[in-house]
């Protein structure tokens, strides 16, 4: 998990800077989409508050006119069935007079007659103008074929009035005479008084809500820029803190471990603790370093002095082998040179034994002799420097197979090779390391009647390595860790030939190209050779 | 101890008649004026209570002056409320001034006359024609009881109304009648030249819609006078004298009158 983040690529994160202005951004924003649902909250408040205002001011007009003119209604009852027109027309002149807002009061009889108004001079008069004809037709239409028997009061065209700004509400209601619908009375009440007040009272509330918009919009701009204030100053401080730090860790991520975090301007104890924690780091990362230095520099000596002493010994050891090669050669011609003259001019003198003794000796030495061959060459091979390019192991194997095929063109050997395969290495090692596995799996299936032998890539264990298979005599794997050591053989000498030095020659050659070679076997099931190489 | 509980009981009802009694005994300090002139052609009896209230402030008696639209009315609080002065019809003093205790002082004067005249007047139809139905009703104040009799004296018998099959609707006010007839409520009424006069001028088109039919006999003009026994023979000569010098006053338009006479019954 800890190394997922460290390798999570940190240039692809945004930066604090981002987040900081996006959070203040974001804040501003909240507080400006608050401020927007608040003030609208509040203008929704006023403006409801404000039509029911002008509503309860039309209301109590209405409900005025409605008592004054049900009041003069019951007052034109009695001085109708009192036949007290005098009366009733001083009430309405009365009425009239003493009240600004009613313009004129009527009663008008079911026969079609004004016989009250408030001038006088009207009285007797028929219906003409259109409010008269209106109220005429609101007696004939609704209160004489309705049966009205009460004082229900009708305000005609007062919503449209107040909405139009008309300055006349009709207020309309029937008189008896008796139990019997007599006429109507109606008074035009006029709205100028009403208007006034509601233009009063919408510019108080217009007063009302730009005084507290200029107070919303002074208080929020005084908030936004304190806040903004504040925001930037805080920004800047902790972006300060933050390039402190980074610079810091940057710093020491480049190699100065020498360097550390001042404390000064982190602004905030987290901060505090991570210069402290990561000073602490240092400090520790630095000794740590200083160690590992001085156990390099010491790692350095020893290696220096294991590879002085080692190139000596393998000096002393290629001369020692040198001349133990060398100096081996010499008896060794002097015992097949006697020998030989001991077959050539003693043969008669000696007997059957003799001569069967002698002939083990030159046998014996001829053995000697390739051992030191084998010995030399095996030497030869740590010393050889490696020309390295690319070479052809397929190519390599067909020729090593066909030179075997012409040494025994007699046996019955089927063999396979996988064509192309391809590796960075030195052509000559390579060659003599194939030569010794084909060569091994050649011998090993010389008691087969049909021998098989097979060259390919395989993949193991997620690796992909060569191979070199047969279905020879196989070997026993417990013996599987001699298989590669020098003169180490896992077979008599007398069921297969060998010095026991080819596949120590494999193993050294893999290993100098940097790569591996183990082998799978089962007895009498015949053996697979692996070699991996970079 | 028993003497004692009646005691408070006394001392109770003493304080209780105290509570109760300043107001009539205030009120009985006070004149009263009472007012009946239906023939008027002063309608607005508010303003008629006002202006002579205005004007009495100078008489060096409080009165407290009080006008009547209605006969009954008034007939009944003259009879319960005995006040100190009277301004009434002439018939209607004629028929009960013994019974009250009247005692004239002046009598309204107009148009340099002690009496008026009322009209017959009927409303004309739409072809121009007076409707002359078989019952006929007409509109006129009230001359109290056996109003039809004394109708039939004040007409001329050359008018078309036939007494015996006439409706009377008595009317608070002369110009009631004239309403009452003008907008059809009536057939005939019976009203005052003066307030036939004055309508011409206020509403001619009510007075053109009427036509006269017949004048009646002169009617005596309305007397003011004192109630014997509620005030002194001197406080009523001093009210005598007090309405005579104000003859010039705007009351007298209030009134509807030009003047005063002396009244000699």
């Amino acid at each position: 998990m800890g190394l997922k983040s460290i390798r999570y690529h940190a240039g692809k994160l945004p930066s604090i800077r981002v987040y900081l202005v996006s959070m203040n951004l974001a804040l501003l924003l909240l507080f400006m989409a608050i401020s927007l649902l608040f003030w609208q909250q509040i203008n929704n408040f006023y403006q409801t508050e404000q039509a029911e205002d002008i509503a309860s001011i039309h209301d109590a007009m209405q409900a005025r006119s409605a008592s004054l003119v049900r009041s003069m209604a019951l007052s034109a009852n009695q001085a109708i069935t009192g036949y007290d027109f005098s009366f009733l027309i001083n009430l309405m002149k009365q009425v009239t007079d003493g009240d600004q807002d009613i313009q004129y009061c009527k009663v008008l009889s079911n026969l079609g007659q004004v016989v009250a108004h408030n001038r006088v001079d009207r009285v007797g008069s028929l219906p003409d103008t259109p409010v008269d004809k209106q109220a005429l037709a609101l007696l004939e239409n609704e209160f004489i074929d309705d049966q009205v028997t009460d004082f229900s009061i009708q305000i005609i065209d007062t919503p449209s009035a107040v909405e139009t700004q008309s300055q006349m509400m009709q207020v309309v209601t029937p008189v008896f005479n008796g139990q019997e619908l007599w006429g109507i009375l109606y008074c035009g009440i006029s709205l100028e008084s009403v208007q006034e007040s509601i233009i009063e009272r919408t510019a108080e509330w217009d007063h009302e809500i730009t005084r507290i918009w200029v107070f919303y919009i002074s208080v929020a701009a005084i908030f936004i820029l304190f806040g903004f204030m504040i925001s930037l100053f805080i920004t800047r401080r902790l972006l300060k803190a933050v390039d402190q730090l980074d610079a810091g860790v940057k710093e020491v991520s480049a190699g100065d471990l020498n360097y550390r975090l001042s404390m000064q301007g982190l602004m905030c104890a987290e901060f505090g603790t991570f210069a402290t924690s990561f000073n602490r780091m240092a400090s520790n990362l630095e000794s740590s370093h200083r160690a590992l230095d001085d156990y390099n520099r010491s790692l350095e000596y020893k290696v220096e002095e294991r590879t002085t002493e080692l190139a000596r010994s393998n000096k002393e050891l290629e001369a020692f082998n040198y001349s133990v090669s060398h100096d081996l050669r010499a008896p060794l011609r002097s015992i097949e040179g006697f020998s030989q003259v001991l077959s050539e001019e003693y043969q008669a003198r000696l007997d059957e034994t003799g001569l069967d003794y002698l002939s083990r000796v030159r046998a014996a030495a001829s053995r000697m002799g390739v051992l030191i061959d084998d010995m030399l060459r095996l030497s030869r091979l740590g010393r050889q420097a490696m020309q390295v390019g690319e070479v052809d192991l397929s190519e390599l194997a067909n020729v090593t197979l066909s030179m075997l095929v012409e040494s025994e063109p007699e046996r019955e050997v089927s063999f396979q090779v996988e064509p192309g395969l391809m590796v960075q290495g030195d052509r000559q090692l390579l060659g003599i390391a194939l030569d010794n596995l084909i060569g091994n799996a050649w011998k090993y299936t010389s008691r087969r009647e049909k021998a098989e032998i097979l060259f390919g890539k395989a993949v193991k264990e997620g690796k992909s390595c060569y191979f070199v298979q047969d279905n020879g005599a196989g070997f026993d794997m417990r013996y599987a860790d001699k298989l590669f050591g020098a003169f180490q053989r896992l077979h008599k000498n007398s069921d297969f030939e060998g010095t026991g030095i080819g596949l120590a020659t494999v193993a050294r050659i893999i290993h100098r190209h940097g790569g591996s070679v183990w082998a799978e076997s089962e007895v009498d099931a015949g053996t697979t050779f692996y070699f991996q190489l970079p | 101890m028993h003497n004692l509980k009646r005691l408070n009981l006394v001392w109770w009802l003493l304080w209780l008649y105290l509570l109760i009694v300043p107001g009539q005994v205030a009120g009985d300090d006070g004149l009263r004026f009472y007012y009946f002139n239906p023939d008027s052609p002063q309608n607005n009896l508010g303003r008629l209570k006002s202006d002579m209230e205005f004007l009495l402030e100078g008489f060096d008696t409080a009165i407290e002056f009080q006008p009547f639209a209605h006969l009954t009315d008034f007939d009944a609080r003259v009879r319960s409320d005995r006040p100190a002065f009277v301004f009434a019809p002439h018939w209607y003093l004629k028929r009960h001034a013994d019974e009250i205790r009247f005692r004239p002082l002046l009598q309204s004067v107009r148009q340099q006359q002690n009496s008026y005249r009322k009209l017959l007047v009927a409303r004309l139809g739409r072809d121009s024609e007076i409707n002359r139905p078989e019952r006929l009703t007409l509109a006129m104040t009230s001359l109290g009881p056996g109003s039809k009799l004394i109708l039939a004296s004040m007409l001329n018998p050359d008018s078309f109304v036939a007494f015996d099959k006439l409706s009377i609707v008595e009317v608070p006010k002369d110009a009631d009648a004239i309403f009452a007839a003008a907008l059809g409520q009536v057939d005939v009424a019976l009203v005052s030249q003066a307030n036939m006069k004055l309508f011409r001028k206020i509403n001619p088109r009510l007075i053109d819609s009427l036509e006269v039919i017949s004048e009646s006999t002169p009617i005596d003009m309305p007397v003011l006078g004192y109630i014997d026994g509620v005030v002194t023979k001197e406080q009523a000569a001093a009210l005598k004298e007090f309405m005579f010098s104000s003859q010039n006053s705007t009351v007298m338009r209030t009134l509807q009158i030009e003047g005063w006479s002396s009244h000699e019954r």
